[in-house]
């Protein structure tokens, strides 16, 4: 198990670095049409070829890999947020908040998770500028993937509330804000830290499920779930290998980020 | 052939899990027929693990036992899963430490029963209540319809840890193995399950294994005390009255066993 | 008994409202609702742009929207689609049976794989077969629905078919640890004290403790399948309830999506409810 984390932290870490040195390693114009050579096979000067409109392949699927595995952490990162602030206060403050708080996000828990951002996704503007486009796309997951970790949170929360460490810290006079800061926060950082760590994958393959329903990031910005979108005119598993490229790299990432979270599955 | 006097179980066994190596070295043991032993050792030191061996369970939690379980005269371990089936219920009756979880939920306490009964007794229904009346009354427990319809979560535990035990003498089995049976009992209920182990040790003539951390109840009904430390048996001595009455100095005796590795 | 239901019934329709009341005010103060593509749609007849006018001017109060939403509704009148001008009713009509039928059984499939597979790993404790499907799982989870889909359009598995491949791995997983958390509680070890066989154990002392927690699986799984309906139904080409949603998404009409949402919101609330038929179990006290 521990060689499977280390091969899931060493993809990782080269995958990261692909995308860091997407200039160096490619040519940095991922939107230049080569109009001569539209969907060439790999060859010396376009490594993995060329797409329909003829841009470069390679190049599309670092700058991709660049967004997607830049934004899908942010997005986290917002989620987490938010549900740290609802479910910690929800838990905190116990009695009917937290029964609604609770209500709410079975609810949303209930609904389907694509249906739910199909919705979101198609109040905000679908044709707007590429870079808006981005943003909207991962903000809307940033803020609809709070759910699930609200409710662990909010758990957590109100264990700590009951907890006899509270007691305890009271008891040798600490209150308020120091509580808050000595005692609760600690406590809640390896919870926070797991929820962060499962929630990147799960927004890596919504994008990629948007981007494939033509509801994610706007052409010409690459991201996986643009690139994926070439599987539809895939015709054959024989050939084209090269257009496999992008599935598999998603792929491999996210089996990478669930080997280093199989241990926090296991005690689930 | 004098039967008090002839070995029912003598064990010699070591067992390994999965995750950690040694977990029992070598441990010998020996009970004779209608004997009360007394297993006793810190927790963490293997106590539970030999109840499970015996009864050859220990697949339960990833654990492998080697070496020789001889039970009135058949090795254990080379038993086939089928004929270890018919052994455990009717020959060796388990009772663990917490009741409340060590019963069906959602079964009431008759259906319980009856299923324990069924597995390795034929007969008509009559047969059955009439066992399971005689049995509950033995532990002092009422046999009413009300009763046996109730399930786990509407009795007490002493109740619950009462079910368990007639549950797992019902066959008259000729070893009981005591899973420290009163550690989640209050102290006035605590006596009244060692009264009863005595109780249905003498009646029944039924050998016990008497897993316990705790020395007071081990030096209250037990014939011999065996002391197990990080896997091994470190102690083996018997209960005399003089030890039971000096029982400070007894004490001080055992905890300084199970301290020195 | 009754008085739960009776309880749980009551909230759904409470949340129900509620939920039609949020996606009501969200989808209308969306930037761009008021901005009127359809009369440039030489598709759509004179009556239909007056009719959809109409519809538009009552729709821009929201509380007023609201209430005639609900006593339209309640008439069994669902409104009129603003992209395709057809009854919302008739929409849905047409096409619930079809995705009713994918989904079904998809999720019949779906179901009955990861529970056999679970089954299989929490009797035989096998730890070969064990991570055999724990990898398989781990796998498909790692694939996009979308990209699935796509992949099953080339291949041309049927949509029921490619709904269990999403729906499996999940209940693999969640029925696994159920089994294995259950298989070593203090009651199974009883119970196998007492003789019984594997056989027993599992029917008597294993599925009834965990019932309720099975059920809950089978209504995750049910939202699960109908995000897999969006997905597949939308790149195969199936005209469902799935690509119905993904198209008035993109079209962002008003009167469909709300209504699919109460749909929706009624079918997977009611699913998720299925667990709380069954008596909850005292839980364990002791460690």
């Amino acid at each position: 198990m521990k060689v499977a984390r280390a091969i899931a932290v060493a993809v990782l870490l080269v995958v990261s670095l692909c995308a860091l040195f997407a200039g160096k390693l490619s040519s940095p114009d991922y939107a230049f049409q080569y109009r001569e050579v539209p969907d060439a096979a790999p060859s010396s000067a376009h490594l993995l070829g060329t797409d329909d409109l003829g841009r470069d392949r390679l190049s599309r699927t670092l700058y991709g890999t660049r967004i997607s595995l830049s934004l899908a952490p942010i997005a986290a990162l917002i989620s987490i947020s938010l549900a740290s602030l609802i479910g910690g206060l929800a838990g905190f403050l116990g009695g009917w908040p937290e029964r609604i708080t609770m209500a709410v996000t079975d609810l949303f828990l209930c609904l389907p998770w694509l249906f739910l951002l199909l919705i979101a996704r198609s109040l905000l503007p679908l044709n707007a500028a590429p870079l808006t486009s981005v943003l909207i796309t991962f903000l809307t997951l940033g803020l609809l993937g709070w759910a699930a970790a609200a409710r662990v949170i909010c758990t957590e929360a109100r264990e700590f509330r009951t907890s006899d460490i509270l007691l305890q810290a009271r008891a040798t006079g600490q209150h308020g804000w120091r509580l808050l800061t000595m005692q609760f926060v600690p406590r809640l950082r390896p919870v926070l830290f797991a929820q962060f760590l499962i929630s990147i994958p799960v927004f890596i393959l919504s994008e990629a499920n948007l981007g494939i329903l033509g509801m994610g990031v706007a052409e010409p910005l690459p991201s996986w779930g643009s690139s994926l979108r070439e599987l539809e005119s895939f015709s054959s598993f024989s050939g084209e290998w090269w257009k496999l490229v992008p599935f598999t790299l998603l792929v491999l990432v996210v089996v990478s980020f669930q080997v280093l979270l199989s241990r926090e599955e296991i005690s689930l | 052939m004098n039967a008090e006097h002839t070995s029912l179980l003598s064990l010699r066994v070591s067992v390994d899990y999965a995750n950690q190596q040694g977990v029992l070295q070598d441990v010998c043991l020996e009970l004779k027929r209608g004997e009360i032993l007394g297993l006793v050792g810190q927790s963490g030191s293997g106590k539970s693990t030999i109840a499970l061996s015996i009864l050859r369970l220990l697949h339960m939690k990833k654990g492998v036992a080697r070496g020789l379980i001889n039970f009135s005269g058949r090795n254990l371990l080379d038993l086939s899963e089928r004929e270890m089936r018919s052994l455990r219920g009717k020959e060796i009756g388990l009772v663990l430490q917490s009741p409340l979880s060590s019963l069906n939920p959602v079964l009431s306490i008759g259906k319980q029963l009856r299923e324990a009964w069924r597995i390795h007794a034929e007969g008509d229904s009559k047969l059955c209540s009439d066992v399971i009346a005689q049995t509950l009354s033995s532990v002092a427990l009422p046999h009413d319809k009300d009763f046996l319809r109730r399930r786990v979560s509407q009795i007490s535990v002493g109740q619950a840890q009462r079910v368990l035990i007639a549950m797992a003498v019902l066959h008259h089995p000729s070893l009981l193995i005591a899973d420290e049976p009163t550690s989640a009992l209050d102290v006035v209920t605590q006596t009244e399950i060692l009264d009863l182990f005595r109780k249905l040790n003498q009646k029944l003539g039924i050998a016990i294994l008497y897993i316990s951390h705790d020395l007071l109840s081990v030096g209250a009904i037990c014939d011999r005390i065996a002391v197990l430390v990080a896997g091994k048996i470190v102690e083996e001595l018997p209960v005399t009255q003089e030890l039971r009455t000096t029982s400070c100095a007894y004490l001080q005796q055992l905890s300084g066993f199970i301290r020195t590795p | 008994m009754l008085k739960r239901i009776a309880i749980r019934m009551a909230a759904i329709v409470v949340t129900i409202l509620i939920g039609l009341l949020v996606s009501a005010t969200l989808v209308r103060m969306a930037p761009g609702f008021d901005s009127d593509e359809h009369q440039l749609d030489s598709r759509l007849s004179a009556d239909t742009i007056a009719a959809l006018k109409a519809d538009k001017l009552a729709n821009r109060n929201l509380l007023s929207f609201y209430a005639t939403y609900i006593a339209h509704a309640l008439h069994g009148d669902l409104g009129r689609s603003s992209a395709l001008g057809t009854p919302v009713s008739e929409l849905i009509r047409q096409r619930a049976g079809q995705t009713f039928r994918t989904c079904g059984s998809g999720l019949a499939l779906g179901c009955g794989i990861g529970f056999l597979f679970a089954f299989a790993t929490g009797i035989a404790r096998a730890s070969g077969l064990d991570l055999l499907f724990g990898s398989i799982a781990t796998l498909s989870l790692c694939i996009p629905i979308a990209a699935l889909a796509l992949i099953f359009v080339l291949l041309r598995v049927p949509a029921g078919l490619a709904i269990a491949t999403v729906i499996y791995p999940v209940v693999y997983r969640y029925a696994r640890n159920i089994l294995v958390r259950t298989l070593s509680m203090p009651h199974v070890i009883t119970a196998l004290a007492k003789g019984s066989g594997p056989i027993r154990i599992l029917i008597c002392h294993i599925i009834p403790v965990c019932a309720g927690q099975f059920l809950a699986i089978a209504g995750i799984s049910v939202s699960l399948a109908l995000s897999a309906s969006i997905a597949i139904e939308s790149l195969c080409g199936i005209p469902g309830l799935g690509q119905l949603a993904w198209q008035s998404a993109l079209a962002r009409d008003l009167p469909v999506l709300v209504t699919l949402t109460a749909l929706i919101a009624v079918v997977t609330i009611l699913a998720n409810s299925l667990s709380d038929l069954v008596p909850p179990t005292v839980r364990s006290q002791g460690s």
